[in-house]
Order: C-alpha cells, then sequence, then structure tokens
C-alpha cells in the first residue's frame, strides 16, 4: 500500500513537473481576477498594447509592459503585436515626438508583471505562464 | 556604576511580583477595564506604526510617480550629403557640391511632464544644421486630456500640413535619409495655438480627427522673404485600418510676405514695381504706351494660402507602401506653388530595407497663369523700351541733328527708371519746338537709348526667364537602403536624381555683330541687338541654370545614423 501510494505520488509530481515545464515555454496574457473581461483575440491585445484602443469587451484596460530585453516580451511583440524592436521605436517615436501618444509603462520581468496586474483591476499584462500568482486570470494564450 | 545598572534592571520586574497585590485589591471589572485601555493602546501604537509605515512607501511612491511623471524621449540624426551637379538651387536642401553635414545632422529632446491626471506639458527643443544648430522649441504646449477620447493641444506646435510633417525631423522614424523635397518643402513648420484631438472607431477602423487654429512665421528660402500669418488653421482626418494609415489634410492661412532687401523675391518684387512706376510712364511720354499691368505689389499682404493633401501608409511588417499627393496654392503672387506627390515602395528582409521613391512636382496651372501675365507684361514694357530705343536711334540719324522722336519730351518728364542719364534729357532740353531736339542733346539721346536698349534686355528676357524659372517641373528618383543595427539605431544611404521634365518657354533678346544703322560712331550702342525670339526648352526644375540648360538635373548622395532614446 505505501509503495503504490508513494508511486502515484510520485508519478503525480513528476506528471506535474512535466506539465509546467510544458506550460513555461507559454506565455500567456492577463488581467485581474476581478477585471470583467475574460477573452480576447491576439488583435485586441495587440491594438491595447499599441495605445490604439483603451478597453476590450467594455473593460477599461491599461497596459503593462515588461523590460526591454524579457523572453517574454520578445516573444509576445513578436507573435501577438508583429513588430520588432525597430518597428516598435519607429511606431512610437512617431507617436511620442507628435504628442499624439506614450507608449506603456514598463515595470520588469514576469513577477513584477503578474503582481502589477494582481494589484490593479484596469491592468493587463503578458507573462510567462510559470509566473501566474493568485489575483490574476488568463484571456489569452500565445500559441 | 554596574550596580545601580542591575538595581534599575531589576525594578520593573519587582513592579511585577508587587503587581498582584494591588491587582488583588482591584475588583474584576476594573481588571477587565484596564486591558481593554492596555489593548486600545497597542492598537494605537500599532495604528501609529502602521500610519509611519504607509507615510514612507506613500514618500517611496511619490518619488516613483515623480519619476514616471516626467518622461524624456531624444532623436538624433547625423551624417552626410553631397550634391552632384551645381546648378541647384539653395532651397534645393542646401546640400552643395562639397560635402554637407548641416543638412542631415539633427538633435531633438522631448520632455513631457504629467502636471495632474488631466494636465501635461511637452517641450521639444530640436537643434539643427540648417538652422546653424541654435536650439529651437518646435513643440512646446499644454495638453487637456478632456475625456478619455478628446484631448486639447495649447501652444506651439508643428503644423500638420502633410502625413509625415509632424516627425519630418524624426530620422529614425522615416525610411529615407533626406525626405521627398518636391513635397516636404514648406516655409512654415509650427504655429502656436490650439488644437483638438478627438479619437473614435468605427468599427475596426481607429479615426483620429484634428483641428487646429493658430498664427505662425517662417521663411521661404526660395523667394527670399519672411513669412507672418496670424490667421493659421486646419484639420486632418486619420484612418487607421490594421497594417493601413489613411489621411487627408487641409490646411489654410492669410499670409504676409517680407521680402529680405536685395533677394531674389525682392528683385523680382522690385524690377515690376520699377516698370510699373517709372519705365511705363517714361515710355508713355516718348510716345509709347503700355497696358498696365495688375496691381501685384498690394498682394504681398495677406496672401491667401491653401493646403490640400492626401496621404496614406502601409506596413505591415514587411511589406512597406507609403504616398502622398498635395496641392499648395498662394493667392495673387508669384510663388512656385502646385501639385506635389510622392509613392514610396520598401521591403524589408531582416535588418536590411530597400526602397524606391518616385517623386513629383509641378506648378499648378493657376500659378503658371499668374507667371505667364507678369511675364506678359514684363515682355511688354521690355518690347516697348526697344521700339522707344529704336525710336531714338533713328532719331540720332538725322543728319542735322534735330531729332524728331516722336512724341516730345517736355519738362517735367521723368524717365529715371531707365538710368542715371535719363534725368539730363528733360534738364539739357533747352529746344523750345516741340518733337525737336537740339543738337546738343544728342549724346544724351544716346543715353537714353542705350538705357533702354538695357531695359529692353532685362524685361524682356532676364526678368522674363527669371519669372520662367517660378514655372517648375521637377521629378525624381531615390534608391535608398536602411539598416536596423540595433533596436534603437538606423543607418540608412540614398541616392537621389533630380531632373526636370515638361516643357518651358526661353527668351532671348539676340545680340548682333551688326550694328544698328546709325548717323555717326559717336552713337553707337554698347549692346547691339537684333530682336527677340522664343524657344521652347525642357521642363525647369529647381536649378539655378538658366532654364532648360543641360546641367539642369543632379544626384544627392546622403547617408546617415539615426537613433532614437
Amino acid at each position: 500500500m505505501t509503495i503504490t501510494r508513494n508511486f502515484v505520488r510520485l508519478m503525480g509530481a513528476v506528471s506535474f513537473a512535466l506539465a509546467t515545464s510544458l506550460a513555461s515555454a507559454e506565455v500567456v496574457v492577463i488581467v485581474n481576477s476581478a477585471a470583467p473581461v475574460n477573452s480576447a483575440s491576439a488583435d485586441d491585445v495587440a491594438q491595447i498594447f499599441l495605445g490604439k484602443r483603451s478597453s476590450i469587451g467594455g473593460a477599461d484596460l491599461v497596459a503593462v509592459d515588461q523590460s526591454e530585453g524579457s523572453a517574454s516580451r520578445n516573444i509576445f511583440y513578436d507573435k501577438v503585436v508583429q513588430k520588432n524592436g525597430s518597428q516598435l521605436n519607429a511606431y512610437w517615436s512617431r507617436l511620442i515626438f507628435t504628442g499624439k501618444g506614450a507608449p506603456p509603462k514598463q515595470v520588469g520581468s514576469d513577477a513584477e508583471v503578474a503582481e502589477a496586474v494582481a494589484e490593479d483591476e484596469e491592468a493587463i499584462g503578458y507573462v510567462d505562464s510559470s509566473a501566474i500568482i493568485d489575483g490574476v486570470k488568463v484571456i489569452y494564450t500565445i500559441k | 556604576m554596574v550596580k545601580k545598572k542591575h538595581a534599575l534592571a531589576l525594578f520593573p520586574l519587582a513592579l511585577c511580583f508587587s503587581s498582584p497585590v494591588v491587582l488583588a485589591a482591584a475588583t474584576t471589572t476594573e481588571l477587565e477595564q484596564r486591558l481593554q485601555e492596555q489593548e486600545k493602546k497597542i492598537l494605537r501604537l500599532e495604528n501609529q506604526l502602521k500610519g509611519t509605515r504607509a507615510a514612507v512607501k506613500e514618500d517611496r511612491t511619490r518619488i516613483n510617480e515623480m519619476q514616471e511623471r516626467l518622461r524624456i524621449n531624444g532623436f538624433l540624426s547625423a551624417g552626410v550629403a553631397q550634391n552632384d551637379g551645381d546648378q541647384v538651387e539653395d532651397s534645393f536642401y542646401g546640400v552643395s557640391d562639397n560635402y554637407s553635414t548641416a543638412v542631415v545632422n539633427k538633435l531633438g529632446v522631448q520632455m513631457t511632464f504629467q502636471v495632474s491626471e488631466d494636465f501635461s506639458a511637452t517641450a521639444q527643443l530640436v537643434s539643427k544644421g540648417t538652422k546653424d544648430y541654435n536650439v529651437e522649441a518646435e513643440w512646446a504646449y499644454l495638453t487637456y486630456q478632456a475625456t478619455n477620447s478628446l484631448r486639447f493641444n495649447i501652444g506651439r506646435q508643428r503644423l500638420p500640413y502633410y502625413l509625415l510633417s509632424e516627425y519630418l525631423d524624426v530620422g529614425y522614424a522615416l525610411p529615407w535619409v533626406l525626405p521627398p523635397i518636391e513635397l516636404y518643402n514648406i516655409p512654415l513648420s509650427a504655429t502656436d495655438g490650439i488644437s483638438a484631438l478627438y479619437d473614435f472607431s468605427a468599427g475596426p477602423v481607429n479615426f483620429t480627427w484634428q483641428t487646429y487654429a493658430g498664427m505662425n512665421s517662417g521663411f521661404s528660402e526660395q523667394l527670399e522673404a519672411d513669412f507672418r500669418s496670424n490667421q493659421s488653421w486646419g484639420s486632418n482626418i486619420v484612418a487607421e485600418w490594421g497594417a493601413l494609415t489613411m489621411r487627408v489634410g487641409y490646411s489654410a492661412a492669410r499670409l504676409t510676405a517680407s521680402p529680405v532687401e536685395g533677394g531674389s523675391g525682392d528683385q523680382l518684387i522690385s524690377a515690376i514695381e520699377t516698370a510699373q512706376t517709372e519705365l511705363v510712364p517714361a515710355l508713355a511720354n516718348l510716345g509709347i504706351p503700355v497696358a498696365p499691368g495688375q496691381d501685384w505689389l498690394g498682394t504681398l499682404e495677406d496672401l491667401s494660402t491653401d493646403y490640400i493633401s492626401a496621404g496614406f501608409m502601409y506596413d505591415d511588417g514587411n511589406l512597406l507602401v507609403l504616398g502622398e499627393i498635395a496641392n499648395l496654392s498662394v493667392d495673387d503672387t508669384v510663388q512656385p506653388v502646385g501639385d506635389a506627390g510622392y509613392l514610396t515602395v520598401g521591403y524589408r528582409f531582416g535588418k536590411w530595407m530597400p526602397h524606391i521613391t518616385y517623386a513629383k512636382f509641378q506648378t499648378d496651372a493657376k500659378n503658371d497663369k499668374q507667371v505667364r501675365q507678369m511675364q506678359e507684361y514684363a515682355d511688354s514694357v521690355g518690347r516697348a523700351a526697344y521700339s522707344a530705343a529704336l525710336g531714338l536711334n533713328s532719331s540720332l540719324n538725322t543728319s542735322n541733328q534735330n531729332i524728331s522722336i516722336g512724341a516730345p519730351l517736355g519738362s517735367g518728364a521723368t524717365v529715371a527708371g531707365v538710368g542715371g542719364t535719363a534725368a539730363n534729357v528733360v534738364a539739357t532740353t533747352t529746344c523750345t519746338a516741340a518733337a525737336v531736339f537740339c543738337s546738343a542733346d544728342a549724346l544724351t539721346i544716346a543715353g537714353v537709348r542705350d538705357s533702354m536698349l538695357t531695359a529692353a534686355a532685362g524685361y524682356s528676357e532676364s526678368l522674363y526667364n527669371t519669372l520662367e524659372g517660378q514655372i517648375q517641373e521637377q521629378q525624381s528618383v531615390t534608391l535608398g537602403l536602411t539598416y536596423d543595427v540595433s533596436p534603437r539605431v538606423k543607418a540608412k544611404a540614398q541616392v537621389t536624381h533630380y531632373e526636370g521634365f515638361g516643357e518651358g518657354n526661353y527668351q532671348s533678346l539676340g545680340s548682333s555683330s551688326a550694328p544698328l544703322p546709325l548717323g555717326g560712331s559717336n552713337f553707337l550702342p554698347t549692346t547691339q541687338y537684333s530682336g527677340f525670339s522664343t524657344s521652347n526648352i525642357d521642363g525647369n526644375g529647381r536649378f539655378i541654370g538658366e532654364p532648360g540648360a543641360t546641367g539642369n538635373h543632379t544626384a544627392i548622395y546622403s547617408f546617415s545614423i539615426d537613433a532614437v532614446f
């Protein structure tokens, strides 16, 4: 009995580890658990991060960005916003220097973004799925 | 000392032991009350502590917020351009045949401070090589965010004439080292006033509608004139639909032009003015009336200008296509304005993007008509002066030197417009008989004749051809390459070939080796002319060579490093 139980526990742990390691390759878009939105399209999210929109499905959202150089950021901008660093800087410089907009606030990396989103009902961010904490929910998973 | 310390340390302990004695005397209710009081005290202390912690935290947040509230961004372009040709106007980027760095070099720093939730203040200071690296505030305004979708900017702002006008200095955001001058060649860049920006969307399309009103000033290098406007306004709408951005805009201003003394604009104006106020009356006195020209001179004030433009940009990450067409018209003055446009296509291969641009500019029919009217007038004055010269010359041809010149030059008549000798005609006229000059005046008459010949050449040829230069037809092809050095640094290189196209007129008052038939060798004119001829020439771009000259094309090579930070 003991051996079987231990074996089951062991298998459970292995499969959990496997699952998390697989999941850690995923970058997810998160909002505060209390935000009145449960899913979004890549385009919705991209528009928020490019400052072209300020809400998804009626929920007001403010983008919280990761600092340049983070792995999640590279994946997010490549897959969701579909702009590389140069294109993104060209895009923002057209807005910044004409007073038409400013890029989202950068707060650091996965953990800081998760914390910021958990603290702010209107925040939207993206993190590696391993960084998900209580108080946030996933509205889009980058494939 | 040590003992004393111990004693002190033991004192509370003693109190503790003694307290049960005191407590024993107290009732249970009293005990509970005291306990509650103690608890309250602790609670108060805890709260105080919390308050202190909160205050510390708040201070930290405030510092963070202050850092967040102030945003500093900048842009930089450094590079070089070389012009292959030498017959290019200064306003043609000011790129000479030597290497020029000034035309490319720019540094801009922008500061935005979030004053409150609704208000922010922005200043953009730019130092440009073309303005001797003087630091100028291209933008300095206060933003009031009235609602999520409506905001007002109050202060100095770049004029939103065209698709890229507002960030023309930010080289990093543009594919070219030098943008198409055919379109982006406006003497005015900033306005002091107010603008309203309203965002709205319809389905997948996001719109921004901007309207501004203000006053501005600038300098036209082509006319070498200062421009000032107290009434400048415009409206434009930008639609964004995925990778596609489209824009239409209209701007209007009532301008007053003040040409720099001796500049090209001033020369044009004073030449016409001299014709109108001096030469034409003198010619009338000589019996050669010239139909009056229009009052071109009074119109340098309160000129009505209109800018209309439509542009688009498509950028899907790989393919970049952008283009714009525009018309600029200025009422009632000679100014090379009209229709301009360009189309750029680029394709990104990783960090590289080769691109090609075709750009075109031509003065429009309205401008051309004004120029033609002035040319006609200048030509009619010139031809009249030529006739007058011939008339005076044949007078000189009389053997008895009693010269008839058609209509009399009565005392008080002036021909000051034709030169210094003119006044002498009247002053030394001693004959009483009308239409007859005494022999003593022959030399003077010869002088007037020569002045008339000079005026004929000046008006019918020089001014006519200078005005022809205000009718421009220019096209260019640019091949360029950009390279992303890093996400914030770009290197760009390009070569542009400019040339005139279409057709133009060129007037010449031909010189001849055969002297005019004269009465004697004493009266030979200093220049001999055989008569006028008008020839058809190649269309003229923005070149300083005579219209249609073979050197009127050029290539500009340019390179820059552009960064944003």
